[in-house]
């Protein structure tokens, strides 16, 4: 397949991510640091508050994507061409990548799905939204994620003296003495609340609608999987609220002109609402573009 | 899901407030802005240097900042940043309260605490079900025969290989488990006694070769992460009160006060499994849990009713071993043996400070076996303050608060 990539506009998506319980995405603890805590979360160097990079949240994103995709592989071959190669599973039994199973390239100790090529990555809902960086051909991300710092309300409670992160204290219990063993791990408090930014870009007409909607889906898996560190044990509920879509026409681009974007009313819609009712909300997105 | 408090509960942040911080009152605890009392304290004329000096060195009892407020005729409720009821009596000379964990000031019910009360029933269940040799035997040969790493292979093979035939001389792996430990506390000053559970965790669990002990545990083999519990909502500070311990059976008498969960306390949390991370992860799980579970049908499918049976039967032998010794709860034994023979029907879990050994190990097991005494003893688990030897009894202690034993949650 010859690459040939066009630009017709891009979806802008914002909003707040709050943490619903106490959030951990980790950092490494800076050698000498005297008195600084054991598992750190993650800081902006230049404010020292904490943050959410992009690519914790587009990672979980994807993750949560390709797991969906996998348990519904034989089903969605038909619709996603690129699939077809694949059967569900891991090649980590194996220990070879690229094995015919889905999960088919070994990054450190885990497995995860990247197509190997341009032209099946075209084809595979996770590569075509997310980006792959193939053996053959990269296909590049439709998705930018930027990193969300905390929303203006949550950095003047900060200024006025409020904790934003927590140090947690746990203790395993040793389950034949009883000996407690603490740990002690930095969390972000729950209810802190963070911006979030994410852009489509929509490269191809007859594309959007389902990479769109997949986006949504993994916002939708992420609300009730967890976001960072020590999740299956309390940390990282998250959840998205809405503030704003708009799609920006290629036009915009040239001319910066207002009508050259297409709001979509979004404003206290949950992720769920707003895949109810996409063709209804995106309507004007679609005829601006004229195809699915 | 929803929790209910059966009895008082408290789960710690390790912090605590001390009698500086406090004005014990009649049935109620006022927690002092210190800050603000100070401030007034220097406008009425009192020299800094005084009161750092009371401080330091408190007079005959250590609730410094209610000598002033009781001397200068102070309205405590003017320097009140809450109050908390108190069940039991206040220390007279002094007290400390250890509390309860709050995110944003709100109690709350962390996950891994229930989750960790979980993960106990499922531990004993695995055992009591499948820990017979034959099938932990099979178990480590499927691990001896995955090792994946070829230039350290036979390293890897050989150190399993090892573990499994020490096993293999055992009919039952905990009683595997009770030489292990002698023989590691024979060889090793320094055993570790904090962890002194980490391999049969490893064999239960999850584990990786490992080039000391055969194998180690790895959370990632580990069927329990498909298992997601969330901290609890916050709950009202209402619920919250401070109560006094009593730690009987102790030959030392350490006055003890909690901040905990009043019973009746009602709060929703998330629990769920997540079923993908089962389905995808299925041949890499290599734990005995994941073995045990084969016996019931799909692992995946049947993974939640296994947990719950295990929660089920483990609380259940809990409260018969708690009634077995109900002479252990001294004066408190009457109304203790009426709070479990009144438990409601029901999920029950016991959580968080107080609940005692027998809740937060593999206790049930362990003392069934012939070596278990000699093993505790070497253990040094029931040693007596001081230096005086170990416990003939064990566990002697029980926690008491308001008549009741300590965490007891009812989950539906």
């Amino acid at each position: 397949m010859v690459m040939d990539r066009k630009f017709n506009g891009k979806l802008v998506i914002t909003g707040k991510i709050k943490a619903v319980t106490g959030l951990h995405i980790g950092a490494q603890r800076e050698v000498g640091e005297i008195g600084g805590i054991d598992n750190p979360v993650i800081k902006d160097p230049v404010t020292g508050l904490p943050y959410i990079p992009g690519s914790s949240l587009k990672g979980r994103l994807r993750s949560l994507l390709e797991i969906l995709t996998n348990s519904k592989l034989d089903e969605w071959k038909e619709k996603y061409k690129g699939l077809e190669g694949y059967s569900p599973g891991s090649c980590r039994e194996e220990g070879r990548e690229n094995c015919g199973k889905f999960f088919n390239k070994r990054i450190n100790n885990g497995w995860i799905h990247v197509c190997p090529d341009y032209q099946k990555a075209y084809n595979c809902p996770v590569c075509r939204l997310f980006g792959a960086s193939g053996d053959g051909s990269n296909f590049p991300s439709r998705l930018i994620v930027r990193d969300a710092f905390l929303t203006e309300e949550w950095k003047r409670k900060w200024e006025e003296g409020q904790e934003i992160t927590e140090a947690k204290i746990e203790v395993g219990i040793d389950r034949v003495t009883s000996q407690a063993n603490p740990r002690t791990n930095e969390r972000v408090v729950a209810g802190t609340e963070f911006n979030f930014e994410i852009i489509y870009t929509v490269e191809d007409i007859n594309h959007w609608k389902d990479d769109v909607k997949n986006l949504l889906t993994a916002m939708a898996l992420l609300e009730d999987s967890y976001l960072g560190g020590s999740g299956s044990r309390g940390y990282g509920k998250v959840k998205f609220f809405f503030e704003n879509i708009e799609f920006r026409k290629a036009d915009y681009y040239r001319t910066g002109k207002e009508e050259d974007i297409i709001r979509i009313d979004v404003k206290d819609k949950s992720v769920r609402e707003i895949l109810s009712e996409f063709d209804d909300l995106f309507s004007g997105v679609k005829s601006a573009l004229g195809a699915e | 899901m929803r929790l209910t408090v059966l009895s008082p509960l408290h789960i710690g942040d390790g912090s605590e407030i001390t009698s500086v911080d406090i004005y014990p009152g009649d049935g109620m605890i006022f927690v002092l802005d210190t800050g603000k009392l100070t401030k007034d304290l220097l406008n009425l004329g009192i020299p800094l240097e005084e009161i750092l000096t009371l401080l330091k060195n408190p007079p005959g009892h250590s609730y410094v900042f209610k000598g002033y407020i009781d001397s200068l005729n102070l309205n405590v409720k003017d320097y009140t940043l809450y109050t908390l009821p108190l069940i039991g009596e206040a220390g007279r000379e002094s007290m400390r309260i250890k509390n309860f964990i709050k995110s944003n000031g709100k109690p709350y019910i962390p996950g891994s605490s229930i989750k960790g009360a979980i993960r106990t029933a499922v531990f004993y269940r695995v055992l009591k079900e499948c820990g017979d040799t034959a099938t932990v035997m099979d178990v480590l040969s499927n691990v001896a025969r995955s090792a994946n790493n070829e230039q350290r292979k036979n390293e890897q093979r050989k150190n399993i290989e090892k573990l499994k035939n020490s096993v293999g001389w055992n009919t039952h792996l905990v009683e595997y488990y009770l030489n292990y430990i002698n023989s590691r506390l024979e060889e090793e000053k320094r055993f570790d006694k904090k962890r002194a559970d980490d391999l049969l965790e490893a064999i239960v669990f999850g584990m990786e070769p490992d080039k000391d002990r055969g194998v180690r545990y790895e959370p990632k083999r580990d069927p329990m992460r498909a298992l997601v519990v969330r901290d609890s909502e916050p709950i009202g500070k209402k619920h919250l009160a401070v109560y006094h311990v009593n730690i009987v059976g102790a030959d030392v008498k350490i006055p003890t006060w909690v901040e905990a969960l009043k019973p009746k306390t009602t709060v929703e949390f998330e629990l769920a499994v997540d079923g993908e991370t089962l389905r995808l992860n299925g041949n890499h799980f290599n734990g005995l849990l994941w073995e045990c579970l084969k016996n019931y049908g799909e692992p995946s499918e049947v993974f939640e009713d296994f947990i719950w049976k295990a929660v089920d039967e483990f609380y259940g032998e809990v409260i018969k071993a708690e009634l077995d010794e109900i002479h252990k709860h001294g004066p408190h034994r009457t109304s203790v043996s009426s709070f479990y023979k009144t438990l409601p029907e029901g999920r029950k879990l016991r959580l968080g400070w107080g609940s005692g050994w027998i809740a937060t190990t593999l206790g049930i097991l362990l003392r069934k076996e012939k070596k278990w005494e000699s093993t505790r003893r070497k253990l040094g688990l029931g040693r007596k303050p001081g230096g005086r030897g170990v416990s003939r009894d064990f566990p002697k202690t029980r926690r008491v608060a308001d008549g009741m034993p300590m965490g007891w949650v009812k989950i539906e």
